[in-house]
């Protein structure tokens, strides 16, 4: 049985996630506003549906993270070439990014 | 039942309305909520999501920021975004709920260092090193030039402390500066003739640091006089004429969000981890740590991944925001809030 599950929601800010929440779950936050929370969990579960969260199956929130992956590689891809981003010997160099396998 | 006037030798003192101010360790009973209540440390250690920072948010983000202040009254300025023009203000304060903009920094860049209070602040150096002065004073609604470091390097230093008092900073990136250090007197640096043990920079940190020049406290960030460099665990304190190694934090980054009071009160939030390839989680810590003199102790993940973030406040409390994923995410306008340990009062419950 998985240990954790994928909710797909959007942060609006101040209370989508409170101290009260942050006691009893453990947050992680993924590209395309997916976060992995304990599965068979009710705070965890009362928390997604406090947020209006959709849950996604392992392959689904993969494919949310992988089309947001494209984007952000195209984001990349489209930076001029002598941008910051580009430059290895600038602060701001970054390099094309590249994706994970989800895990429950 | 327990007597508390056997146990202590005391009478607890029966008031309509909790006294103000109340000192650690003083009991009393409210007759009006009938209840008995304690002054004490609250341990909490969670992290909450705070209000949508306006600076950042879908298309464009913020890294870089010098951040100063407390967890609710903070203060952000400046910050490096490709989207953003330099000739916006990007000044803007927090008050723990809301957003506000305000008198806008005198000059560009990134990377500069803050520290201080939203109403008696200092923001100075940043890239381009060493590039024009950028060292003011901020009262809360203008800010003031004032005098800048010695050292050429004016970036990715670990700073602390406060306007009026003394303070200490940290450059180690090239050799022979690396574990330079300087004080701040309120008016002017100098050199404290003093080397950190383990030579590091923060690599894109720009609130990292924790106490003062009496009382100061660093960790992590990339070691050694390179290049190449190596991420460190290792911290160490200041007591005004020498640094001293202390235990170490238990993961290993750069351009992390470090801050606290003393150098027995720190936290570390965030930062890059090893790796060149940029994704998520595997590139960026959300783990956080805090020190209360004695060892580093790892406290619940923060909501979100970010390295080259910002924030204000310590241990006891601390808001955090900016910060990128290098690409690998969308950027974001987050904004973590964490609560560590804090003075407060306590119901004594019976059972």
């Amino acid at each position: 049985m998985a240990d954790y599950q994928y909710i797909e929601a959007t942060c609006w800010g101040k209370g989508f996630i409170t101290h009260e929440d942050s006691r009893h779950i453990s947050f992680e936050n993924y590209a395309g506003n997916l976060w992995k929370i304990p599965n068979n969990d009710q705070h965890a579960n009362r928390w997604s549906a406090g947020v209006a969260g959709v849950k996604k199956t392992l392959v689904e929130a993969q494919a949310i993270y992988d089309a947001d992956l494209v984007v952000r590689q195209n984001a990349w891809d489209a930076l001029p070439d002598d941008a910051p981003e580009k430059d290895a010997s600038s602060s701001f160099y970054w390099a094309r990014p590249t994706g994970i396998t989800l895990t429950e | 039942m327990t007597n508390y006037l056997d146990i202590k030798g005391q009478n607890v003192q029966s008031v309509a309305s909790d006294p103000s101010p109340v000192a650690i360790g003083q009991v009393w009973y409210n007759t009006t909520s009938n209840t008995a209540k304690v002054r004490g440390f609250i341990s909490s250690n969670t992290w909450a999501t705070g209000a949508t920072m306006p600076l950042v948010g879908p298309g464009q983000y913020l890294s870089y920021a010098s951040g100063f202040g407390t967890k609710d009254a903070a203060v952000s300025a400046r910050g490096y975004s490709p989207v953003i023009p330099p000739s916006t203000p990007n000044v803007v304060h927090y008050d723990g709920s809301t957003w506000t903009s305000h008198t806008g920094y005198p000059d560009g860049g990134t990377s500069a260092q803050g520290f201080g209070l939203q109403s008696a602040g200092i923001v100075f150096g940043g890239d381009p090193s060493p590039g024009p002065a950028r060292n003011y004073s901020y009262d809360g609604s203008a800010w003031t030039s004032i005098n800048g470091p010695a050292l050429s390097v004016y970036s990715d230093m670990y700073t602390g402390g406060t306007t009026g008092a003394a303070f200490k900073t940290v450059a180690a990136k090239t050799s022979p500066t690396a574990g330079f250090t300087e004080e701040w007197d309120g008016t002017n640096w100098s050199d404290a003739s003093a080397t950190m043990n383990t030579s590091r920079y923060t690599s894109g940190g720009t609130r990292a640091g924790a106490g003062d020049s009496s009382a100061g406290l660093i960790a992590v960030g990339n070691a050694g006089n390179g290049p190449p460099y190596s991420l460190s665990t290792a911290s160490e304190s200041y007591d005004g004429s020498s640094w001293s190694s202390t235990p170490s934090a238990s993961q290993a980054r750069r351009g992390m969000f470090m801050s606290g009071a003393s150098q027995t009160s720190g936290m570390i939030y965030g930062g890059r981890l090893p790796g060149p390839a940029p994704s998520i989680p595997s590139a960026f810590s959300n783990g956080t740590e805090t020190y209360d003199g004695t060892s580093w102790t790892t406290r619940a993940n923060g909501p979100f991944h970010a390295t080259y973030l910002t924030g204000a406040g310590g241990a006891e409390g601390a808001t955090t925001w900016g910060g990128d994923t290098e690409g690998a995410s969308p950027p974001s306008n987050y904004v973590g809030e964490f609560t560590g340990v804090y003075e407060g009062t306590v119901t004594i419950q019976t059972s």
